[in-house]
């Protein structure tokens, strides 16, 4: 994908097909130690261990497993591509986390790209799912709980047009400043 | 031919690095995979891609190409054109797939000797 | 750790305050862009951003968007699907951020099915 914000969109999808009510994302950018780290936790209904194997085979189809799509050979390809690795820790009945680091300064690491619209993408399709965002530049941290905001926006449902379209501004802007207080 | 004689003939749209549309074409090369482009694209070449983040301009400094064709629709993001004007790297924007103006430029001779 | 600030939050009320939309009112029309792998890389989040700036624009609240999986058209990906009070689903193929607001303001909001991207009916 054109930047890493579109794989953590889609792997965040398949926790959705497998049933979470609630999906944890954390983009880590380590500068200093080179390294980025994507995990997606998701609390659905998990796979048999011995399917991890085949998880990111894009030939293996849903009638010999649960569909697990296309999207983690992607991201696994490109973790590798940048000298990291995709893991994936996944039980029947406890969820699903799948870990993908790459070398943060390698020449063909996409950049993250824009997560205000993942998230908020996530927020608008799923209002019954709840999620938790963190981003951390350089050990300065950016979280995000679906749970809290929707105690603070009280009647205001998250799926809001108006709602969501400030929402992304607000995070972008959150992600922005984290950023720039960060800079190279 | 120079940079600036495509920009005429294929109604490319020139988004950086104008100083440097006088630049000769040696060549032309497409791809997307960064560091494969480092390794291979040819010197002097018009380099056509989807990619449109910073690291271009570097690849493109690094391997001395003429200029970039961002091609796909695809727009570079703004750090990318401020590189690219100090650097004085043409990018261009090309609104249909990388193979239908490769193809094009083949025919009139970039990186065909045979064809001029 | 930085969270939204209170500031962004009132806003967000303010800004929202007059609107009309509604929760869980009935919806009259559902659209579901399709979110799997192909309909991804292919563009579908931004088919989802200029869907929900037209939403915001037209503040109805009869209309739903969701999102789903792939639906197995992969070669035609972003898709698509609207459907009006429970009528026919009409899917949209190829979409991108302009065909998308088309969509939305002649089909979603006026009723006129767009059919210059659609697919053979379902």
């Amino acid at each position: 994908m054109r930047e890493l914000s579109l794989h953590i969109l889609d792997i965040a999808e398949n926790g959705i097909t497998a049933g979470a009510d609630c999906i944890h994302i954390l983009v880590e950018e380590a500068r200093t130690a080179d390294l980025l780290t994507i995990k997606i936790m998701d609390n659905g209904h998990g796979m048999p261990a011995e399917k991890i194997e085949k998880m990111t085979d894009p030939f293996v189809t849903s009638r010999t497993t649960r569909r697990v799509g296309l999207g983690l050979s992607l991201i696994a390809t490109a973790a590798e591509r940048c000298e990291g690795r995709l893991t994936v820790e996944t039980e029947p009945d406890a969820g699903t986390k799948v870990k993908a680091i790459f070398r943060y300064s390698h020449i063909d690491r996409a950049p993250v790209g824009d997560m205000a619209a993942t998230i908020t993408t996530l927020i608008i399709g799923n209002p019954q799912i709840e999620f938790v965002y963190s981003h951390i530049i350089d050990g300065e941290e950016f979280t995000l709980d679906t749970r809290e905001l929707k105690t603070e926006m009280g009647h205001l449902s998250l799926t809001n047009p108006v709602v969501i379209h400030h929402l992304t501004a607000s995070i972008r802007n959150s992600l922005g400043q984290l950023t720039a207080n960060n800079g190279p | 031919m120079t940079v600036n004689d495509l920009v005429q003939r294929f109604g490319l749209r020139v988004i950086a690095g104008d100083k440097g549309l006088d630049r000769q074409v040696e060549d032309g090369y497409c791809g997307d995979l960064l560091s494969e482009i480092m390794g291979n694209a040819p010197e002097g070449c018009v380099w056509l891609t989807i990619q449109g983040h910073q690291n271009i301009v570097a690849v493109a400094v690094l391997r001395d190409l003429a200029a970039i064709i961002v091609t796909g629709g695809q727009k570079p993001d703004d750090e990318t054109r401020q590189k690219a004007n100090q650097e004085g790297i043409p990018i261009l924007l090309w609104p249909d797939s990388s193979y239908q103006l490769a193809g094009s430029l083949y025919s009139i001779g970039i990186g065909n000797s045979g064809a001029k | 750790m930085a969270k939204l600030t209170i500031e962004d939050l009132k806003r967000i009320k303010e800004e929202t305050a007059k609107s009309t939309y509604l929760r869980d009112g009935d919806a009259n029309v559902k659209i579901t862009v399709h979110m799997g792998t192909c309909g991804i890389a292919a563009g579908a989040r931004e088919v989802m951003n200029a869907l929900m700036e037209e939403m915001a624009a037209a503040d109805r609240q009869d209309i739903r968007v969701v999102t789903s999986g792939c639906m197995g058209m992969c070669s035609s990906e972003p898709n698509v699907t609207v459907e009006i009070q429970k009528g026919e689903p009409i899917v949209y193929q190829l979409m991108d951020a302009n065909k998308m607001r088309q969509v939305f303001k002649r089909h979603a909001l006026l009723g006129e099915v767009q059919t210059e991207f659609t697919l053979a009916k379902m």
